[in-house]
């Protein structure tokens, strides 16, 4: 029997750049090494499985450069392996502290076995490079993996500069062939799904052949669409749009609705480092906000019994979430093959940090829903895009329409009270640039070095993590920070190559530490492509 | 005050927008956050001064901004391309 209509999975793998050279095992840096172990090794692990199973599934990763380029680093290659030592010593401590206590002391055992089994996997299966298990893994022919922009800038407020799309386009191309494929990437993640007519020209000269987009983004196509988001469409420049459908995105990850939330997952908030003292939390105390344990005894809701978590009790949730997934989207594909008169693809966009980090048990249910998908049904078919367009390569032509993935569909997230100052801040500091660029012509040496570290930092301070940070005021002082270092330091190279005779000789070594992003790479040379482009 | 102009599809010379409409803001005000009355529409603003008239002596233009449609569009589809993957 041949499949009724697709599936097309991504997940979108991004954090800012944390490291932090000066001070190790800061909250935010554990950002990375939660995501490392709690999402990266889980996801990698099963799906290296799956592929040794010889299971014919599909799945694409985004994996932005900023996040590459800590994957790459050697200093928070060793840091990540330190907290996952800490981790399994802590489990070792938590099943001699709960050995009274048999309720918990099952629980205790299975973390210990989780991080004992992820700290392994990172040291002797992956030797700590995370990029290259990925890239592995793409070998097999099972995961594509797609490029995004260089620090995930918020494309549509930064419109008025289309060179600087472009930067962060190029530039993310440029690491893809650098890292990963020397081919070159043919598709792309828009940070935040983020699209403003104009980008799909960019897109194309940097060789990117398709990009997702939030679903009223093609709805709202102009003119419109015949299909709906259940197929994608051609803009004008040459570029395949594929829209997210809603439908399945809500069935896993809507607040109190979605799988994510049932009552008998763990409880995110339930973090051992929220209920035990300094002393005994030992490397996880902190003064300025502890570190994650990712021990979690407390489930969603205390419905039946003791309210504490009980992996085999979630683990069968999680069979019966995937059988629930596949028949829902078996019975839209059946209904949408019906109408549409094609074979309809359902498009699934999820942050990766979703599966494992804020649902524990995520990638258990992603590893059952392919199993079963792959082994125990025909209907649906898992596809990639580029296999999706290379079977359907004719599509309606429709330009996207201005859209975002972020709450109401738009730039409010990105653009509101809390941070609506970084953007004239950034564009001033652009401005800057530009005369640093006129007064300084082919610059070499020290002075080509201080305009690379002026774009480092311009790269860092684009992030779309800290406005989002800021809207969402939870670790703002981090966010503010982070912005107003890189306009700090921005000011202070302006300064320094303006007034050169003034002051220390040694600022820009101490720069060029405290923020290494890209550190080997000569920026301006791409910016200075990017300009070209914008002026052709 | 600000004077919002919608400018869809002209050139925009200071006074051959399709409408406009006002709005008051005080001395020390650096942003304004703005509802805008149609979508699918490009819109520049002007900030600058009341006259005695009536009249409004603009200072400084802002880029221009496209506001996107809130709703599918009335013509459908007609054409079809391909797209070749390396």
């Amino acid at each position: 029997m041949e499949e009724e209509g697709y599936l097309l999975l991504v997940l979108h793998t991004h954090l800012p750049f944390v490291k932090d050279a000066e001070h190790a095992f800061t909250r935010e840096e554990s950002w990375l090494y939660e995501a490392v172990a709690d999402c990266y090794i889980p996801l990698l692990s099963m799906l290296s499985n799956l592929a040794d199973l010889k299971a014919d599934f599909r799945i694409a990763f985004s994996l932005t450069p900023c996040l590459a380029e800590m994957f790459n680093d050697h200093v928070l290659q060793e840091r990540c392996l330190r907290y996952m030592d800490e981790r399994v010593e802590l489990a070792h401590k938590e099943i001699r502290t709960q050995c009274r206590f048999p309720a918990l002391l099952e629980t205790a055992q299975w973390y210990s076995r989780k991080f004992a089994f992820c700290r392994r996997w990172y040291e002797e299966r992956c030797s700590r490079d995370i990029l290259s298990a990925f890239i592995r893994l793409r070998d097999t022919g099972t995961v594509s993996i797609l490029a995004s922009g260089a620090t995930h800038a918020y494309f549509p407020l930064w419109e008025i500069f289309p060179h600087l799309v472009d930067f962060q386009v190029r530039l993310g191309v440029h690491h893809y062939k650098k890292h990963i494929n020397r081919g070159g990437p043919a598709g792309f993640w828009l940070p935040e799904c983020g699209y403003f007519t104009n980008v799909d020209t960019i897109l194309y000269e940097n060789g990117i052949r398709y990009f997702f987009l939030d679903k009223h983004g093609i709805l709202n196509a102009h003119p419109r669409p015949g299909y709906g988001e259940y197929a994608p469409v051609h803009c004008p420049a040459g570029v395949a749009a594929f829209g997210r459908n809603g439908l399945v995105h809500d069935l896993v990850w809507v607040k109190d609705k979605g799988y994510s939330g049932d009552p008998l997952y763990s409880d995110f908030n339930s973090d051992l480092s929220n209920d035990r003292n300094e002393k005994y939390l030992g490397f996880f105390s902190r003064p300025a906000g502890n570190i994650k344990t990712g021990i979690k005894y407390g489930k969603n809701a205390s419905g039946p019994g003791n309210g504490i978590f009980d992996p085999a009790a979630a683990f069968d949730r999680c069979n019966e979430q995937a059988n629930h997934f596949i028949a829902a989207c078996q019975s839209h594909i059946e209904y949408l093959r019906a109408r549409l008169g094609k074979k309809p693809v359902i498009v699934a966009l999820f942050d990766t940090e979703l599966f494992g980090h804020w649902w524990m048990e995520g990638p258990i249910w992603l590893e059952l829903m392919l199993k079963k998908l792959v082994f125990d049904q025909k209907k649906i078919r898992l596809i990639s895009a580029e296999e999706y367009l290379a079977n359907h390569p004719c599509n309606e032509v429709s330009m996207p329409s201005l859209s975002s993935w972020g709450y109401q569909g738009y730039s409010e997230t990105w653009l509101m009270g809390r941070n609506h100052w970084i953007y004239p801040e950034l564009y001033q500091a652009q401005e800057s640039f530009q005369e640093l660029l006129r007064r300084f012509p082919g610059p070499s040496g020290t002075v080509r070095e201080a305009l690379n570290q002026y774009l480092r930092e311009f790269l860092q301070a684009q992030c779309s993590d800290w406005a989002f940070i800021l809207h969402r005021e939870t670790a703002s002082d981090f966010a503010m920070n982070r912005i107003k270092t890189s306009i700090d330091n921005m000011s202070s190279v302006y300064r320094h190559l303006l007034h050169p005779e003034s002051g220390d000789r040694q600022w820009l070594k101490h720069m060029q530490k405290k923020n290494d992003l890209f550190g080997d790479m000569d920026l301006l040379s791409i910016y200075e492509q990017s300009l070209r482009l914008g002026k052709s | 005050m600000l004077r919002i102009h919608d400018i869809t599809h002209i050139i925009f010379q200071g006074n051959n927008s399709h409408s406009y409409f006002d709005v008051e803001i005080t001395g020390k005000t650096d942003h304004w956050y703005l509802n805008i009355p149609v979508c699918n529409r490009n819109y520049c603003a002007e900030i600058g001064i009341k006259t005695g008239q009536g009249g409004f002596l603009p200072l400084a233009r802002s880029n221009p901004i496209y506001v996107p449609r809130d709703c599918p569009s009335d013509s459908p589809a007609q054409s079809r391309s391909r797209i070749v993957l390396r």
